[in-house]
């Protein structure tokens, strides 16, 4: 029976929709909040965007650590831990009762059949442009748009993107008339384990809200799939003096395994005190929220205290 | 002892060829070191002690550059000693720190160390990589059951380890996706520098190591007369042999906290001399170490090129390339050599532990608690009643999801437990092996590698391109095996090398591909354990067809197998038809395990344990163990892939890292009966 009743649901939740979109002078509490379920974070970010607390997260504890929310506040809210990203766990997800699942192809695509059959489900590029040159910032928001007019909130979506660029502008002007003479800038990531870092390339997303603070980009290497490039510390030295800002994953990273060595010191963008690594949390690839902090993050490094 | 004026000049030259070889791979190592920075001889010499002061090439070179020779000189030395030391204690070309399951020991125990940060105050890593090399090479030791064992015993028994010490290390990996998975751990290896300390660490360790070689030399002469030659020129072979295998395991070591698990240097270097006829240790020892070095130099050099204009390469994939074809020489030569000696070494004991009715009833009881117990554990434990509900069609909906769910997956692990089991039970039975396994002879892993490559070249044709790309694979494995083995009259233990020099390049191969395609850490993971995450009805019924169909056919096989026990010239003085009968066993056993892999992906050890706890229940005739292996393959299974969905819930453990945990002590209960 209760099954027959979460169709019925589903179906007054489009109706609901349609009947939004026909009259939209009816105000927003109107329409009822749908149950999302977040298997990327991003999508995580998404529906807080759009004023939906996701009922589960995949990986809740790294999404909370990593977007500055309290894991405590988000579980008292009704967010349920889901697993790991790849492969979350069906039964935590069939029992978050979801009306919506967002996933990306890359980890997703598989089960895609049994998410279906257990709600509505969407399926995004996320950061998986492969080496077509697409602006992830515009994709980012084109998402956050259709989730928008999916679930009937199309006016916070847009609330949301303008916002963003409300402050992105905000930060830009700041940086203009502040003392930064840094345009030139290479945005890093220091993975785990490794000694080996990631320069982004020019469409990712991290690159393009910098791009949007009034920033150029130094980094022309290709990118190989999910918008970055992994180069050997021997191709720091070829940067040259840009302004490099790096991101560590994790406590064992190739930042704190290269910052040991004396060529570190000998870099040029080092000598110039033009590095700076962000050593809060920082998480370049969420959605608005993250990607303001990490613009205001930046912002707040460059400007001259 | 006098050594004829011949025997000299024979020397002289052979020190010359070193000598030779030796410049050629200094000239290699400069190469590397100057590779892509222009910078003149005297710089690069100059930088090697400082960093010239304002050159930002002499920096380059000092701090970067040169580690990074130095850990390729290091790594390539130690492994190539390491292999030349395990190939003499064993005698057995095949040994090496790879295939002995030393070099994923020491990765296991590294990860465990990094995945776990309280650990890495205990223990640093080089200590942390020594311990698990000498745990993983004392275990291969005691399965093999010591220098009785021939060398295909050794061989699958450090295999059967490997598998195990990598499982436990993805698992880790699995667990904590940020700090645990970094590719350097499990991936092929790398020889970046981030400063000098590595390098020089391993170098230090590496020294006294030269003067220990320099002493053993003569004794490793000695030993390779063989056993009891060497016992009458008074040596002690347990000293001798151990402070070798001992030493090797340290080399090890030292080469996987510099680099990573880079395989096949300390395979290829020393066979490679041995190939050209060098085989007194003192010129075998050096001129391996200088291959050894030039192999892996040369490798680096080859990731330098590459990553100028592309993605850093791991090291391991020029390795594996040069590696490969070399392994399966060597298995074909080394198996035209072998006796053709079977080793099945299963007495039947004519006694029953077991009246049959108590024995079916158990069986049937063991599967059905396993079931249930699958079905009720998961992420929330759901009572028996809520299950008895589901079972009449009155469950509410979201239980009756859940439990849906779970009822595919164990259906789905316990049809794929029955095909493994049957696919064991027939490779043991041609092989005559009791370690033989689908994933012991290389079926299992080249499916795992065809499935990859399909998934890499091939993404337009879907989920069902990998699944006909994965028993095409196991299929292929199994034809190639057969048509070195049985077309040339090879003995079961020289086919069972060929598989296993397979297994080890198809397993690195698909590592290889996973983390150079691109892929993220926990995709390749996933990629890379066979888990039933996602498996549907169709499947189900691809399976349960398959089961069907193919039991008939096992059940007629199986019958004549206890025959091919007795060697092939009596098998077929009782007119049977030898040379089918072992084809149809070799390709149905990989038929059955390649379905499984092409459904779930890679799950060892299944297939390996069923038979022998069938035996332990009822030793007999192989017919008879068909439907006790079957049930318990079936159990084994659901018992594993339960607990992976438990244990951590919500995250999950695939059910193929699972099986080669629980796997574990089952080793060492086949040692301790055998």
């Amino acid at each position: 029976m209760n099954h027959l009743d979460r169709r019925k649901f589903l179906g007054s939740l489009c109706a609901a929709t349609c009947a939004y979109t026909l009259m939209s002078r009816i105000s927003q509490a109107a329409v009822p909040s749908p149950r999302i379920v977040a298997l990327e974070w991003r999508y995580a970010d998404h529906a807080r965007s759009l004023g939906v607390t996701p009922v589960g997260i995949a990986d809740l504890g790294e999404y909370a650590r990593q977007s500055s929310v309290d894991r405590k506040e988000l579980e008292a809210s009704g967010t349920v831990d889901l697993g790991r990203r790849q492969e979350p766990s069906m039964e935590a997800i069939i029992a978050a009762r979801p009306d919506l699942i967002l996933g990306v192809n890359f980890r997703h695509e598989r089960i895609l059949p049994q998410l279906s059959g257990i709600a509505d489900t969407v399926l995004y590029k996320y950061t998986q442009t492969g080496s077509d040159n697409v602006d992830q910032l515009a994709l980012m928001l084109d998402e956050l748009r259709e989730l928008g007019e999916k679930i009937g909130r199309a006016d916070a979506a847009r609330t949301a993107t303008v916002g963003l660029d409300d402050f992105l502008a905000k930060q830009s002007k700041k940086l203009a008339s502040g003392q930064v003479s840094a345009r030139r800038i290479v945005f890093a990531q220091f993975p785990s384990g490794v000694n080996n870092v990631r320069l982004f390339s020019s469409n990712s997303l991290p690159v393009q809200l910098l791009d949007r603070l009034g920033l150029v980009n130094a980094w022309t290497g290709r990118s190989e799939g999910f918008g970055f490039t992994t180069v050997g510390p021997e191709r720091l030295l070829v940067l040259g003096d840009v302004t490099f800002l790096g991101v560590a994953v994790g406590s064992d990273n190739s930042y704190t395994r290269l910052a040991k060595n004396p060529l570190w010191q000998s870099l040029p963008f080092v000598r110039s005190h033009k590095f700076h690594a962000l050593t809060d949390v920082v998480w370049p690839f969420g959605g608005v929220p993250a990607a303001q902090a990490f613009a205001g993050k930046v912002a707040e490094t460059l400007l001259p205290s | 002892m006098t050594v004829s004026l011949r025997g000299e000049t024979w020397l002289v030259g052979r020190v010359l060829i070193v000598a030779i070889s030796a410049f050629g791979t200094l000239c290699l190592v400069y190469w590397h070191a100057a590779f892509g920075i222009g910078a003149p001889f005297s710089t690069i010499i100059g930088s090697i002690l400082a960093a010239p002061v304002d050159d930002p090439a002499g920096a380059l070179l000092h701090y970067l550059r040169l580690p990074r020779t130095l850990a390729a000189i290091v790594t390539g030395a130690c492994l190539a000693a390491a292999g030349t030391l395990f190939q003499a204690a064993t005698r057995n070309p095949l040994a090496s720190p790879g295939i002995l399951g030393v070099t994923a020991g020491a990765q296991l125990f590294v990860a465990l160390v990094t995945v776990v940060p309280a650990f890495a105050l205990i223990v640093p890593h080089t200590m942390a990589a020594t311990m698990g090399g000498l745990t993983a090479g004392c275990i291969t030791w005691m399965v093999s059951r010591g220098s009785g064992a021939g060398p295909v015993r050794i061989a699958l028994s450090g295999m059967a380890v490997s598998l195990m010490a990598g499982a436990a290390a993805a698992a880790l990996a699995l667990l904590d996706e940020s700090t645990g998975a970094s590719l350097h751990l499990w991936g092929g290896g790398s020889l970046v520098q981030a400063d000098w300390r590595a390098s020089i660490g391993a170098l230090i360790g590496f020294l006294p190591a030269i003067l220990l070689m320099l002493i053993l030399a003569r004794q490793l002469d000695i030993l390779a007369l063989g056993d009891d030659t060497a016992r009458m020129l008074g040596q002690n072979l347990f000293l001798v042999r151990g402070a070798a295998l001992v030493l090797g395991v340290w080399l090890s070591a030292l080469a996987v906290t510099l680099a990573g698990p880079v395989v096949f240097v300390g395979l290829v270097a020393p066979n490679l001399l041995r190939m050209a006829g060098v085989s007194r240790h003192i010129v075998l020892l050096p001129s391996a170490i200088i291959a050894g070095i030039a192999l892996t130099v040369g490798a680096d050099l080859l990731v330098l090129r590459l990553s100028a204009s592309t993605v850093e390469l791991p090291v391991g994939v020029p390795v594996a390339l040069v590696g490969a074809p070399v392994l399966v020489l060597l298995a074909w030569r080394h198996a035209g050599e072998s006796r053709a000696v079977t080793e099945f070494a299963d007495r039947y004991r004519m006694h029953h532990a077991l009246p049959k009715a108590s024995r079916v009833i158990f069986l049937f009881v063991l599967l059905a608690t396993a079931c249930l117990a699958g079905i009720m554990s998961g992420n929330d434990f759901i009572d028996f009643g809520s299950v008895g509900a589901f079972l009449t069609g009155s469950a509410a909906a979201d239980l009756h999801n859940i439990l849906e769910l779970r009822a595919l997956r164990v259906t789905g692990s316990a049809l794929g437990g029955a095909l493994l089991a049957l696919s064991g039970l027939l490779l043991q039975g041609v092989i005559r092996n009791p370690l033989a396994s689908p994933e012991l002879v290389g079926v299992t892993q080249t499916s795992g590698l065809f499935a990859v490559v399909a998934l890499l070249l091939f993404p337009e044709y879907g989920f069902l391109g990998v699944q006909a790309a994965a028993i095409a694979g196991g299929l292929g494995a199994a034809l190639l095996v057969a048509n070195l083995g049985l077309r040339s009259n090879l003995a079961p233990s020289a086919m069972a090398l060929i598989g296993l020099g397979l297994a080890a390049f198809a397993a690195s191969a698909a590592t290889t591909l996973v983390i150079g395609g691109g892929f993220q850490a926990s995709q390749a993971a996933t990629w890379l354990a066979g888990s039933t995450y996602g498996v549907n009805a169709t499947d189900l019924i691809i399976l349960t067809g398959a089961l069907f169909g193919i039991i008939p056919a096992a059940y007629l096989l199986l019958s004549v197998t206890d025959m091919l026990g007795f060697g092939r010239s009596k098998a077929s003085s009782l007119g049977l038809n030898v040379r089918m009968i072992e084809w149809a066993h070799l390709l149905i056993g990989a038929l059955c395990a390649s379905l499984v892999a092409a459904v779930f992906g890679p799950v060892s050890f299944v297939g390996l344990m069923a038979p022998h706890a069938a035996r332990l229940l009822n030793p007999g005739r192989q017919r008879d163990l068909l439907a006790a292996s079957m049930i318990i393959g079936a159990a084994l299974m659901v018992i594993a892939d339960g607990l992976g969905r438990t244990l951590f819930a919500p995250i999950e453990i695939p059910v193929g890292l699972m099986t080669a945990i629980i796997g574990a002590p089952f080793i060492l209960l086949i040692l301790r009966r055998a």
